[in-house]
């Protein structure tokens, strides 16, 4: 039965932009729920302007309902004013597509690409009027299950999800929905055993924590028979075709256009880039597959926009066949199409032309570092004459705005790493006037650098409040000036971000405590509560520093070491030495290093073609030629 | 690139489902409908293009409407058959097609020819039908009902055409508006029912029908 419409109906013309909460839109898909067995929410723990721009819960909302049994529906947190408006009219979260609670559906399957959506997840499971811990449900409540980059590091979150799921979802998704179909009538305790043989699938509750006395990890012990040890991510060996039918919003939100998918995973080894090794090895979307999306995507949507995504952009094989064959095909059509994440040379300024991008928007570069000490250690070598060189190109050819993404808050980084950085966007900003005087902008944007897992620099500490503050205000001098724009993250939400994503089992009770305190959309500005966080790490009695200040011993066992990205933690201690060197390392597909992807999918990689994958092909096992 | 070849009149309803979405919601996926069913839309030059569309008046927020109507400018002709077989099916829920019309070009832009806007809201009370007319005569009747909007001063009753109550059940009234829209001036249901004194007991609102000062004649 859906929720009470009456009611819901009531209560819209009193919220914010009331469409964000109604569904139907072109594309939505709407199953017939009695005739449909296996029923799946997708869930976005933040509201559906956000959520509305993810694409991965798109793609898996797109497979589960072209399996003819199953059906998915969307679910998205209501803003404050709608949420409050809910609970004084008893109305409990439901899904977009159907209006049903979400305590109906079988599955509930929560996108968690980032750890500042954590404490809006338990406001989610919340306002579902479902018990926040696993322990507290059973196969009377739906399966909840996460997914997405925050869950290479899943043990923070080990409390309050049933069922983790280790990469990437296309193929697993339809695996476990399948598994829990026929098993439906199990207790939830034979569920999860089941699901749990599933390659790729994390059941935290099937797993013991050992801390020595310092209150580091001793390890990490499956107790169950059956349970992976280490889990291994899961990849698709070749990226099946990309979704096309973009379920079209009413409302403005974030990105509101089509995306296509290119390319997967990257070569480039940035040490810093935690995406660049979970995303690993490299698959490219064949040309035609992309100029097919492509059409489709128009075809089926009517957007104006279409951005065509990647890590690297640059290192797509067919880029400007791409380029060349999109600009001919869509020129009289007043379509924008995008390329984003490119190179820091001239070539890519040739690509960007080409697509004929207004020159409304600017033109993005992300150089990281402004000296050659920092550029080595973080690897991502970009001399500061190509920087310039290439500014003067983009601003040549008529673009006014550069916008320049930058990183400060490495240990090894001095102040006048971070004058440097000054120095450059002001030599950028000095380029553009040449050309287009007072009209020329650039905007900077200085993240500070967050330790990630499963990456060379996971060793590292996060950079001092002290220290951070002291960078940040050099740059709030430096680039105090007409034609530039700073902007940098508040210092308190880049601790929580370290905690979280460097955190273990233990803070649980902290993400818990927190949110009874208040937090929640800690992502936005405006409701953040630092206090709530620091608050609730006091009463945990655990210390702030020890998470995510102390620089690691090279043979510390982390809380996610038994979360297996298939890079060997070996190669990562590696480059971590390497890095204190200075040295660099150049781009893999010039040369492998034996990260440790091949190896671990050698099986997997003799099945693909050569050129599916940018890691060098491995000969079938035990074949012979006849 | 974007010559005009036809101006194109589209009548359609807006329904339920759209009830919330604002008049720049609607426009923009009037833009991606007709985008999709492959109609050849004009779009102005500039930095900043965008489609021809003029819509005779906005529609507001939590109003559904049985008749708006939506000038379209195409790159080229295209007989009204076409255009509604190709919107058949691509429309999303709670858009229909009302019909499709040539319309000459020169024509006075559509905005300029409303006339006036006729609404029937429902409205919960227990307020007797007599009573609810009653309220209703004194209102017209009425010489002047002076009102403010944005700091400046107006009468709103020249732009009230007319006025009527039924009842639907024991909770419900209708009331029909009929009020003046466009270069006379816009009256909006929500100043109507606060003179009233009824704001508070809006349920639903529609908008009937658009007029044209075409249509006098």
């Amino acid at each position: 039965m859906s929720i009470d419409l009456d009611i819901l109906n009531r209560i819209l013309p009193s919220v914010q932009r009331p469409a964000r909460y109604t569904g139907g839109e072109w594309n939505s898909i709407v199953k017939n729920w009695d005739e449909i067995p296996t029923r799946v929410a997708l869930a976005f723990p933040d509201i559906y302007d956000l959520g509305m721009s993810n694409l991965g819960l798109f793609v898996l909302y797109d497979i589960l309902n072209q399996q003819p049994d199953m059906l998915a529906e969307r679910v998205f947190l209501p803003w404050t004013d709608m949420d409050a408006a809910m609970r004084r009219a008893g109305l409990p979260l439901y899904s977009l597509e159907s209006k049903r609670p979400l305590r109906d559906f079988d599955i509930l399957g929560i996108s968690l690409p980032y750890e500042q959506l954590y404490s809006n997840t338990l406001s989610l499971l919340d306002l579902a009027d479902l018990p926040l811990l696993s322990a507290a449900r059973d196969e009377r409540h739906p399966l909840v299950i996460a997914g997405g980059h925050a869950t290479y590091n899943p043990e923070p979150m080990s409390d309050f999800i049933d069922l983790f799921v280790i990469g990437e979802g296309e193929e697993i998704i339809v695996e476990i929905a399948q598994a829990f179909h026929r098993l439906r009538d199990r207790p939830r305790e034979e569920q999860l055993r089941a699901l749990a043989r599933i390659q790729g699938v994390y059941v935290p509750r099937f797993y013991d924590v050992d801390y020595e006395p310092d209150g580091t990890i001793a390890r990490v012990r499956p107790t169950v028979e059956g349970a992976q040890f280490p889990v291994t991510k899961r990849i698709v060996p070749v990226l099946p075709p990309p979704p096309t039918r973009f379920i079209l919003p009413f409302v403005r939100v974030t990105h509101d256009r089509a995306v296509i998918e290119i390319q997967r995973g990257c070569t480039r080894g940035c040490r810093f880039c935690h995406a660049g090794i979970v995303t690993r090895p490299v698959r490219e979307r064949p040309l035609q597959e992309v100029l097919d999306a492509v059409d489709a995507a128009i075809h089926d949507t009517g957007y104006e926009e279409i951005g065509l995504l990647s890590l690297s952009s640059s290192d797509y094989s067919d880029a400007q066949a791409l380029v060349t064959a999109i600009s001919e095909r869509y020129k009289d059509q007043n379509l924008s199409i995008s390329l984003p994440s490119l190179r820091i040379e001239s070539f890519s300024v040739d690509l960007a032309d080409a697509l004929k991008e207004g020159r409304r928007t600017g033109f993005t570069f992300a150089p990281e570092a402004a000296t050659e000490k920092m550029r080595r250690v973080i690897n991502k070598y970009v001399p500061t004459q190509q920087v310039l060189d290439t500014a003067h190109d983009v601003f040549e050819r008529g673009w006014r705005t550069i916008k320049l993404y930058f990183m400060i808050g490495h240990p090894s980084e001095t102040l006048d790493d971070v004058q440097a950085i000054v120095e450059l966007a002001r030599a950028v900003l000095a380029q553009g006037r040449r050309v287009h005087g007072k009209a020329a902008q650039v905007n900077v944007s200085a993240g500070t650098f967050v330790p990630k897992p499963h990456t060379p620099f996971q060793w590292v500490p996060l950079d001092t409040l002290d220290n951070v503050e002291a960078k940040q205000a050099l740059l709030k001098r430096g680039l105090r000036c007409k034609g530039l724009k700073l902007s940098w993250p508040d210092p308190q939400e880049t601790r929580l971000e370290a905690l979280l994503s460097r955190g273990d089992r233990r803070l649980g009770r902290v993400i818990h405590r927190a949110w009874q305190l208040g937090a929640r959309f800690d992502a936005w500005d405006e409701y953040f509560k630092p206090d709530a966080w620091w608050t609730a790490m006091d009463e945990a009695g655990l210390g702030l520093d020890a998470f995510i200040h102390r620089a690691r011993p090279i043979d510390e066992t982390f809380p996610w070491d038994h979360i297996d990205v298939a890079v060997r933690k070996d190669f990562l201690i590696e480059d971590y030495l390497m890095s204190q060197r200075g040295e660099t390392r150049a781009d893999c597909r010039e040369g492998c290093f034996a990260c440790g992807v091949l190896s671990t999918f050698a099986g997997v990689r003799s099945e693909t073609p050569a050129e599916a994958w940018a890691c060098p092909p491995v000969k079938p096992k035990g074949r012979h030629a006849a | 690139m974007n010559e005009e070849h036809q101006r194109l009149r589209i009548i359609f309803a807006k329904g339920e489902n759209l009830r919330y979405i604002s008049h720049l919601d609607l426009a923009r996926a009037w833009e991606r409908t007709l985008r999709r069913a492959g109609i050849p839309l004009a779009y102005s030059q500039g930095y900043h293009p965008h489609p021809k569309l003029v819509f005779a008046g906005a529609l507001p927020v939590g109003c559904t409407g049985a008749a708006e109507v939506l000038d379209v400018i195409l790159t080229q002709p295209m007989p009204p058959r076409r255009v509604l077989r190709g919107l058949a099916h691509r429309l999303p829920d709670g858009l229909t097609m009302v019909d499709a019309t040539p319309v000459y070009r020169r024509a006075p832009a559509l905005p300029t020819l409303l006339y006036g806007a006729d609404y029937e809201i429902a409205i919960e009370t227990r307020l007797s039908v007599e009573d609810a007319r009653s309220q209703c005569q004194a209102l017209l009747a009425r010489d002047a009902i002076s009102r403010k909007f944005r700091g400046k001063s107006y009468d709103l009753r020249p732009r009230i055409d007319d006025l009527k109550v039924d009842r639907v059940n024991h909770s419900y009234l209708l009331v029909q508006m009929d009020l003046a829209a466009g270069e006379r001036g816009t009256a909006r249901p929500e100043e109507v029912l606060d003179e009233l004194g009824w704001a508070e007991w809006l349920y639903r609102c529609h908008r009937r029908r658009l007029r044209f000062a075409f249509d006098k004649s």
